[in-house]
């Protein structure tokens, strides 16, 4: 802590900005409000590359260039010709939907997001949203409205902390406590876990505005903040994974009805859902991979049961089905299930050759000697070099010993 | 589980075993059936076995992917033969203990910064910086049986260096100099009161309620008030300089292996060019006649792919017998070619940077931890240690002794932050993708490695 003297020789020689700016301005040159903005401005736009920059290198980032691509595309043609410049969006992995705008224009939608939405128009609601944020300096603002002073800490978990809990202590978990340390500045609050009530409406309606002009479905809009209740838990579960508390998010639910009835009668906009799945690709086989690793395997399960709606027969997705009932063996009936999805993943082309070698596993510990014995053969035949195919053997060694 | 304990712990079978059975008896007496910690090893080990291990026998690391099926493997076979509500597991862990004026306190426990017993010796004699100091924790988690962390906590267990004593310049308004003792090897977890100590921190606020948690603080206040510090060691001396006239003398011809560097690195190639160029011409303004380091790649490369590496992949511990018979045979080698008196053999050492006046000093570096100036610089209130990285350079010659050893400093691993004007500073972590991004590091470390073998002023 620093002490009484060097506390007070501070305030003695830095004092309340303006007393120090007002002596310093020539008469007829920028004003002391005008040089602070500046001056924040340049702070904000330096915290921002310097974040950008780490997480670039901090392995968060999904790493797809042609989902990437797709999603600026949406990002493009939601652009207007009077806005500053456009966003740079980039998928970032996390557990939880969310997407934000650092103030240089660097965009992050999470995957968590990508995998909860149904089609193209509402991702460009939330591209929207976010670039309207962008436009009209909303961080700026904020910091210097100088709202609540909590810990950053906090306001980024909303978004990167549970990602780091799902890391742990590896590289990408260092890198995000490093990026926890240097984004030590009010807007990034703001940025991640929401602005204040009327930046969060502006955006909204001018937002809105940017979907109609590019020819979306006004009336998916609300459907996102619907799909966004569903997902967020309520306080009392003490998470609040996306920006807003459930009363905030029926608030806007409600505002953008409003604002779609108001376009009702004119041309019907587009969705573009076989356009969003096809970019998506096989992004809910690794969230939900994600998501059983962040301890959450009901909401893993949730978006791969979606997943294979629409893709009945991909045998990757049985077997991570099967991994989310594997992770929750305590719930009625789940190991059943996850010998069931694994046999389902074992009937089809592209078994991956864990669905046999976990399938054997779960025989195993309850006892099923025979099908455990006929899983793990059909694992060794499948993958004889796997990593653990010496301790699969061994297992087969101890069977064929075992009395019948 | 069984308590993981760092490799360089003194007597470290003996620690483990007793701080386990202390566990398991803490455990039982709370009513809670445990399942000893030998029938987990007995199954690691059984485990290990059929895998062949699983750490990569070229760098001694952890092989990620047989990691996990180890993991899996344990965890599904401890399952099926006994079925536990939850598995706790324990280690003993290097801890950064923050320490401000004379104390220091980490992990439930405060102590003296200076290994002072009484109040005077500690107000007086302890240097008025803020920092940190090494210490060891005992970390104890409850896991369900899937992995799914329930509890986890850390109970402090000892220091393991202290401050020196102050010389009162602070007091003065003077830059106070900032010597650091270790504890004594004999010293390091062998008190078991410090060991139970430890466990209580860990363990109580799982097994009781808060109000017998009280009870069992107040209990205990007397019994923890006879802890002592632990023994102080000897400051390790600093390595008496090479002849630099004999050592030409007799080893005149050399050549460098490639540097070890690790994995991950993101510039690893480039670095690795780096180090070549600068190791090759600071031996050679050292007064050595060098063998460029292409001439012994093209001999030791083919010998280290047969190898299959120099690690042990069931404990990853260095298979010296073996890294010594291929250096054998590299020089065999080299000897009908370009016979050489010495290869040096450079890599990365990760050290500890002593902080001190706002600058950190370590491998004859010294760097200036702000930029601010003195009136504002928050780093000058700071003591302790930081990683920082260095240049390690071995020699080694034909009868594979080891002749020569040398540290020189490249850079911290850490930048310190000031903050806000509230704020007292700190440190971060620099990300790998930073490291070693300077060439115009190299030569100096280079230069520092050597010593007094170098002719560098």
């Amino acid at each position: 802590m620093p002490t009484v003297c060097q506390r007070l020789l501070a305030l003695l020689l830095l004092g309340p900005a303006g007393v120090l700016a007002q002596g310093a301005s020539p008469p007829d040159g920028p004003g002391p409000a005008d040089v602070d903005a500046r001056k924040d401005a340049v702070q904000l736009r330096k915290d921002a590359d310097d974040i950008e920059k780490r997480l670039g290198t901090s392995g968060l980032l999904y790493g797809q260039p042609e989902l990437d691509a797709y999603l600026q595309g949406v990002a493009d043609a939601l652009h207007r010709p009077d806005d500053p410049g456009p966003i740079r969006v980039r998928v970032v992995k996390g557990p939880w939907p969310n997407a934000f705008v650092l103030p240089n224009g660097a965009s992050y939608v999470t995957t968590a997001m990508l995998d909860m939405l149904d089609n193209e128009a509402q991702l460009a609601c939330v591209l929207g949203h976010e670039m309207t944020h962008l436009v009209e300096q909303h961080a700026l603002q904020e910091m210097r409205a100088q709202r609540t002073r909590q810990g950053w800490a906090t306001a980024l978990a909303v978004l990167i902390g549970a990602v780091g809990a799902y890391y742990g202590g590896s590289q990408a978990g260092a890198a995000l406590a490093d990026l926890t340390a240097s984004a030590g500045q009010l807007w990034t609050i703001s940025a991640v876990s929401g602005y204040s009530r009327d930046n969060e409406r502006e955006a909204d309606r001018v937002g809105f505005e940017r979907l109609m002009a590019a020819g979306y479905d006004t009336t998916q809009a609300p459907v996102v903040f619907e799909l966004l209740l569903a997902r967020t838990p309520d306080e009392t579960q003490g998470v609040r994974p996306y920006f807003a508390t459930h009363p905030r998010l029926e608030e806007r639910i409600a505002s953008f009805r409003e604002l779609a009835a108001a376009q009702a009668g004119g041309p019907a906009g587009a969705t573009h859902a076989e356009r969003y799945f096809v970019a998506i690709g096989d992004l809910p086989i690794e969230q939900a991979l994600l998501l059983i690793e962040a301890e959450q395997p009901a909401l893993a399960r949730l978006g791969i049961h979606r997943y294979l709606d629409r893709h009945p027969d991909d045998a990757r997705a049985h077997f991570v089905a099967g991994e989310t009932w594997r992770a929750q063996p305590k719930e009625s009936g789940a190991i059943d299930y996850a010998i069931a999805a694994y046999a389902q993943a074992a009937a089809l082309p592209g078994t991956p050759p864990e669905a046999l070698r976990n399938k054997g596993l779960l025989h195993r510990e309850r006892g099923e000697d025979a099908l455990a014995r006929e899983a793990f053969e059909k694992y060794i035949a499948l993958d004889p070099q796997a990593v653990d195919a010496g301790i699969v053997r061994l297992y087969l060694q101890e069977l064929s010993a075992a009395p019948p | 589980m069984p308590l993981k304990t760092p490799t360089d712990v003194p007597d470290r079978a003996q620690v483990e075993a007793r701080i386990e059975q202390a566990l398991e008896a803490r455990l039982a007496a709370a009513g809670i059936a445990v399942i000893p910690a030998s029938e987990m090893r007995a199954l690691q080990e059984k485990v290990r076995a059929a895998l062949g291990g699983y750490y990569d026998p070229r760098t001694g690391d952890v092989d990620e992917q047989r990691a996990k099926a180890f993991d899996e493997h344990v965890d599904s076979e401890f399952r099926r033969l006994h079925p536990a509500d939850a598995w706790l597991y324990s280690r003993i862990e290097p801890r950064r203990a923050p320490a401000q004026g004379p104390w220091v306190a980490w992990d439930g426990v405060q102590e003296s910064t200076i290994g002072a017993e009484s109040f005077g010796g500690r107000a007086f004699r302890s240097p008025a910086v803020t920092g940190a100091l090494q210490a060891l924790s005992l970390h104890v988690g409850l896991l369900t049986p899937t992995g799914a962390v329930l509890y986890d906590r850390y109970g402090a267990l000892q220091l393991l260096e202290y401050y020196e004593e102050s010389s009162g310049a602070s007091v003065f308004g003077l830059p106070e100099h900032i010597g650091y003792v270790p504890v004594s090897p004999d010293s390091i977890l062998t008190d078991p009161a410090r060991e139970q100590r430890a466990i209580a921190l860990a363990l109580d606020p799982l097994l009781l309620d808060k109000a017998q948690q009280d009870a069992a603080q107040n209990a205990n206040k007397e019994a923890w008030k006879q802890i002592k510090p632990a023994a102080k060691g000897k400051r390790p001396e600093k390595p008496a300089d090479v002849d630099r006239a004999a050592f030409l003398a007799t080893y005149r011809r050399v050549t460098v292996a490639a540097i070890e560097l690790p994995e991950a690195l993101p510039n690893r190639a480039n670095v690795r060019e780096r180090y070549a160029a600068a190791l090759e011409a600071g031996l050679a303004r050292a007064g050595f006649e060098v063998v460029p380091p292409a001439a012994y790649a093209a001999v030791w490369d083919p010998i280290y792919a047969a190898s299959g590496g120099f690690y042990d992949p069931m404990t990853g511990e260095l298979l010296a017998e073996k890294r010594m018979a291929a250096l054998r045979e590299a020089f065999a080698q080299l000897g009908s070619e370009s016979p050489v008196d010495l290869v040096f053999v450079p890599g990365i050492a990760v050290r500890e940077a002593r902080i001190e006046s706002g600058k950190a000093k370590w491998d004859g570096e010294t760097v200036d931890l702000s930029k601010g100036g003195a009136l504002f610089d928050k780093s000058r209130a700071f003591g302790g240690t930081v990683p920082a990285a260095s240049l390690e350079l071995r020699a080694v010659d034909p009868s594979i002794q080891e002749v020569f050893l040398g540290y020189g400093g490249i850079e911290l691993l850490v930048r310190f932050k000031s903050g806000g004007m509230m704020s007292q500073g700190g440190f971060e972590d620099i990300p790998m993708a930073d490291w070693f991004t300077d060439p115009a590091r190299d030569a100096r470390a280079v230069d520092r490695a050597l010593g007094s073998l170098s002719a560098a002023p």
